[in-house]
């Protein structure tokens, strides 16, 4: 009941954060040097396409209608022209999204699955060479960029070792496109029960999905393991080993305890594999968003960039609230 | 005045000396600083120097890194190519550090208050959080692509996306220190609240900000380096560690390690030692440890 | 060293022997425990009385095998039934603590686990020495509630300890201490933070359990007159030292050492003299010169307790003084 009031404020608010996420994804365009209509039209757009952007923009009005124009666009899915594709940019989002969400998921469970038996293991063992290693790894995975990481897992195992396909995509070449149920090859290959283009797919996820996880599944570990560190030191923890109780039911006491504040690092996790997925993707050829949002940037295709902010944005915004609402249902010293 | 300073440079001195991790970090920062001034010049090869006829060859005496694909000198270009991204680092982080701190102190100072400084402080926190939900990478890659991409613009991008985060941190240092006596006996004494804000509190709520800096310029670096690497940064002749490794991609599919991999060393290297100094400075200037 | 026993005939419960406990710092190791003895036997009440830091939850966690590193025994035994608590190993200890020495805590919301319900931490009490079915042990649960005195038990068996008065807290944390009829109760400042009707309800319950289960009670506390009403022995401690034990009429008709006096004369200890507390202990150990503790403060020290270090004395039957100038004391006082 009262996870429901909590539930209808949060949801409440979300509009509004939306709402000013999208003023700041408009003022954006704001920053082109020149006539944004002409820009956001292409190079190679008829004058009719211009003036039809130029109306769209509404350019001659003052800013307020400007921008209420452009929230009824995006609410009507208008999200302009790529003028590379042809298309429109909420086909090409379509199209895209899931590739990008297949390799962020994947990299999101292996990294949570990996990093908190990790964070609890050396916040229980403190001292000793396997601690003080995975200490290394994390300042290493911390300071080494992913982009050239992702090179590295090439060469060594595509090139040295032939272990991996080459980034040429999310599927070998002779492989064809399983029938389209979630967008993700593996799964639809999965569902489809077509063996060859799932296990082309799960080889080709293979290198991406390592490069994400070694890079950003330190931070769920690191923080696993000092908030664990922080709750076996606890008051509450040392009395129940006063009062006799065993070291497991300890444990099971800190590592409940924890639990907020791992959902929330979870949460801060896919805002981290958002921005690497980008730098993964260009690399591998992935086809999914992020290499679609840099091939914007390259050729001066604005209004698919301008899409893509709003779009990430968006995510991470509902990501949070989820991640909120799941602190809230952790932690009952809350108040909704 | 330099009594205080050398006093302080023997404490640290002191800190520094069970510290390897701190020493690695300072050792790499300058040799970054120094590369940054002098590289280009003591560079074997000219740093944007297409050497014909030597393209792709792997690392031997006269190249010791190795010639990338236009034939120009790999050492070379890591060793000059630190002047370009200290820059860009340095002058953003100053930039973010300067309007974050002075956001962050009317934000934390005036936190709560009713009047207009009051709502203005709400507002400046609000914003801050709102930009939260724009991961950074992708937010820079959108203000240099909608600026086009320079050093200027990336300098610029770079600047406004650490503001939050300088800005946090000093507002939470100056909400701790609102509560202490000495503000109460600045108000006592008939100072604004501008006043006590900026001549009272600032200067001991730096703390946190100043700490880190250097992990500031450090992840800067890396994100210059990331834009760069998607094309989005520094131009191509220009050395730079992300577009040299962006040159060096398609070579890396091919055998070509060395193209790649020597500045990405330096970069992950550079990174890495900014952050432990970094480390070393927070737990140096933590009041708990300075007994 | 002789122990500081009850008059009594029947053979002591608990008996702590030349206990030396230590802290490691950066500075230098400093002496938190410097030798204290003590006997309580069956159905007994002791209060242990001091200041703050002088060492008193650091006795009660020694006796339970509860210090960890930086806190280390140098020496000394802790004898309950034949064993030396002090030599056991974990798995041991667990068997008695909640089972035959059970403790209860000051600020006892603290010492609870904020995410469970009191149900579900008096459960795992219940189950943890005894194999129980979590209806059986729900129903212990109830049933110890009650009999702390707490209205409606099987609500408050849902409820988290953020939800409960600091006086609910503590009565929970007692009824999980008498879960298994201790032999001993450890009471470490049970009405700290506590008003003064709340206090003397609690210790009401505190007395009047004790009674009931016939068992041991070890009260520590700040509170002179605290141990006044409810112990029938009372033991002073200074610096880390015992320097007075008594039973309670015979303290009160007339305490013998200079800072039982003047702790009788205060009647509320914890004010002024906050300051000699763990910083003397350490002069005393940094010097490595044996001096009597309290001599910097002593109105009647003499240049012989600058210098050496007096032992604990019998100076009547059940009655232990450490003071060179005990006689004189005792003389003045049996002046007319």
């Amino acid at each position: 009941m009262r996870f429901w009031r909590y539930a209808g404020r949060r949801l409440a608010f979300l509009p509004v954060q939306l709402g000013i996420v999208s003023m700041i994804v408009f003022f954006l365009v704001r920053l082109l040097p020149g006539d944004p209509s002409y820009l956001l039209a292409g190079p190679f757009a008829t004058v009719e396409r211009v003036d039809e952007v130029r109306r769209r923009l509404g350019l001659d009005q003052p800013l307020y209608v400007q921008y209420v124009r452009y929230l009824r666009s995006v609410m009507r899915g208008e999200l302009g022209t790529s003028w590379i594709t042809s298309q429109p940019v909420l086909q090409d989002i379509g199209q895209r999204l899931p590739a990008t969400m297949e390799l962020i998921l994947a990299a999101m469970v292996l990294s949570v699955l990996v990093g908190i038996p990790l964070g609890v293991w050396t916040a229980v063992r403190k001292t000793g060479i396997a601690d003080r290693a995975v200490f290394a790894y994390g300042m290493l995975a911390g300071a080494l960029p992913d982009f050239w990481f992702a090179l590295i897992m090439i060469f060594l195992f595509f090139f040295q070792l032939g272990w991996a396909p080459g980034p040429i995509g999310q599927l070998d070449l002779t492989v064809s496109i399983p029938p389209r149920v979630t967008g993700m090859y593996a799964v639809d290959a999965l569902l489809a029960g077509d063996w060859p283009t799932f296990r082309s797919a799960l080889a080709h996820l293979v290198l991406p999905v390592m490069t994400l996880t070694a890079i950003y599944m330190p931070l769920v570990m690191k923080n696993t393991r000092s908030t664990m560190e922080e709750m076996l030191g606890s008051e509450f923890v040392a009395y129940a080993r006063a009062a006799g109780l065993s070291r497991a039911v300890q444990l099971r006491y800190a590592l409940r305890n924890s639990m907020p504040s791992v959902v929330t690092i979870i949460g801060i996790l896919f805002w981290f594999l958002l921005g690497g997925a980008v730098l993964v993707e260009t690399v591998f050829a992935w086809g999914g968003l992020g290499q679609y949002a840099v091939q914007s940037v390259v050729s001066s295709d604005y209004a698919p960039l301008q899409a893509f902010v709003l779009v990430t944005a968006v995510f991470t915004s509902v990501v949070f609230l989820l991640v909120d609402l799941g602190y809230f249902l952790l932690d009952p010293r809350i108040k909704p | 005045m330099l009594g205080a300073v050398s006093a302080e440079v023997r404490q640290l001195a002191r800190f520094s000396r069970g510290r390897p991790g701190f020493l690695c970090g300072l050792g790499v920062v300058a040799l970054t600083i120094f590369l940054a001034v002098f590289g280009p010049s003591l560079a074997p090869y000219g740093p944007e120097e297409a050497l014909p006829g030597v393209a792709n060859l792997p690392p031997s005496r006269d190249h010791w890194m190795g010639t990338d694909i236009s034939g120009m000198d790999v050492f070379s270009r890591v060793m000059a190519a630190p002047r370009i991204d200290l820059t860009i680092a340095l002058v953003s982080t100053a930039a973010a550090f300067a309007a974050g701190v002075i956001l962050g102190v009317i934000s934390g100072f005036f936190a709560g208050g009713r009047g207009i400084w009051g709502r203005l402080s709400g507002a400046i926190v609000r914003g801050a959080d709102i930009f939260q939900a724009f991961p950074v990478f992708i937010f820079a890659l959108a203000l240099v692509g909608f600026r086009g991409p320079s050093i200027q613009n990336v300098i610029l991008a770079l600047a406004f996306l650490n503001i939050p985060f300088f800005l946090r941190l000093t507002r939470g240092a100056v909400l701790h220190m609102r509560e202490r006596p000495f503000v109460e006996a600045a108000r006592c004494v008939g100072g604004s609240g501008l006043r006590i804000a900026f001549v009272h509190v600032m200067p001991n709520a730096l703390t946190p900000a100043l700490a880190n800096l250097s992990p500031t310029i450090g992840f800067s670096i890396l994100l210059a380096s990331a834009l760069s690497f998607v094309g989005a940064g520094v131009p191509i002749p220009t050395p730079e560690w992300g577009s040299m490794i962006a040159i060096g991609a398609p070579n890396m599919m091919t055998g070509q390690w060395w193209t790649a991999l020597f500045p990405g060393l330096a970069l992950g290297l550079t990174i890495l030692g900014y952050a432990l100094v970094g480390d070393g400075f927070r737990y140096y200037l933590d009041p708990v440890n300075r007994r | 060293m002789s122990a500081a026993g009850s008059g009594g005939s029947a053979d002591p419960l608990l008996e702590v022997r030349g206990l030396e406990v230590e802290y490691a710092r950066n500075s230098g190791p400093v002496r938190v425990l410097d030798g204290v003895s003590l006997t309580i036997a069956p159905g007994e009440s002791l209060g242990v009385v001091g200041e703050s830091g002088v060492g008193k939850t650091v006795l009660v966690r020694a006796i339970l095998g509860l210090l960890d590193p930086p806190w280390r025994v140098v020496s000394g035994t802790v004898s309950y039934r034949e064993q030396n608590l002090l030599a056991l190993p974990e798995a041991a200890l667990r068997q008695l603590r909640g089972k035959e020495i059970a403790l209860t805590t000051h600020e006892p919301r603290k010492h609870l686990n904020p995410v469970a319900t009191v149900g579900e931490q008096m459960a795992r009490v219940v189950q943890a020495h005894r194999p129980t079915s979590r209806a059986d042990a729900r129903a212990r649960a109830v049933e110890l509630l009650r009999l702390v005195g707490i209205p409606d038990p099987e609500l408050r068996l849902q409820a988290y300890p953020h939800e409960l008065s600091g006086g609910m807290c503590q009565r929970v944390v007692i009824a999980m201490a008498l879960a298994h009829s201790p032999k001993l109760l450890m009471g470490d400042e049970p009405t700290a933070g506590l008003d003064v009707t709340i206090s003397l309800q609690i210790l009401d319950l505190m007395r009047d359990l004790v009674r009931d289960f016939h068992s041991s009670l070890l009260l520590v506390s700040r509170d002179l007159g605290v141990v006044a009403h409810y112990c029938q022995r009372v033991a002073v401690m200074y610096a880390g030292q015992l320097v007075e034990v008594a039973d309670v009429p015979s303290f009160f008709a007339g305490a013998i050492h200079p800072y039982s006096r003047r702790l009788l004369r205060a009647a509320v200890a914890a004010t002024s003299d906050r300051r000699g507390t763990l910083s003397q202990v350490g002069a005393r150990a940094e010097r490595g010169a044996a001096c009597c503790p309290y001599a910097p403060r002593c109105p009647l020290r003499l240049e012989r307790c600058t210098r050496e270090s007096p032992p604990l004395e019998s100076v009547a039957a059940a009655r232990w003084v450490r003071c060179f100038r005990h006689a004189e004391i005792t003389a003045g006082l049996e002046a007319p």
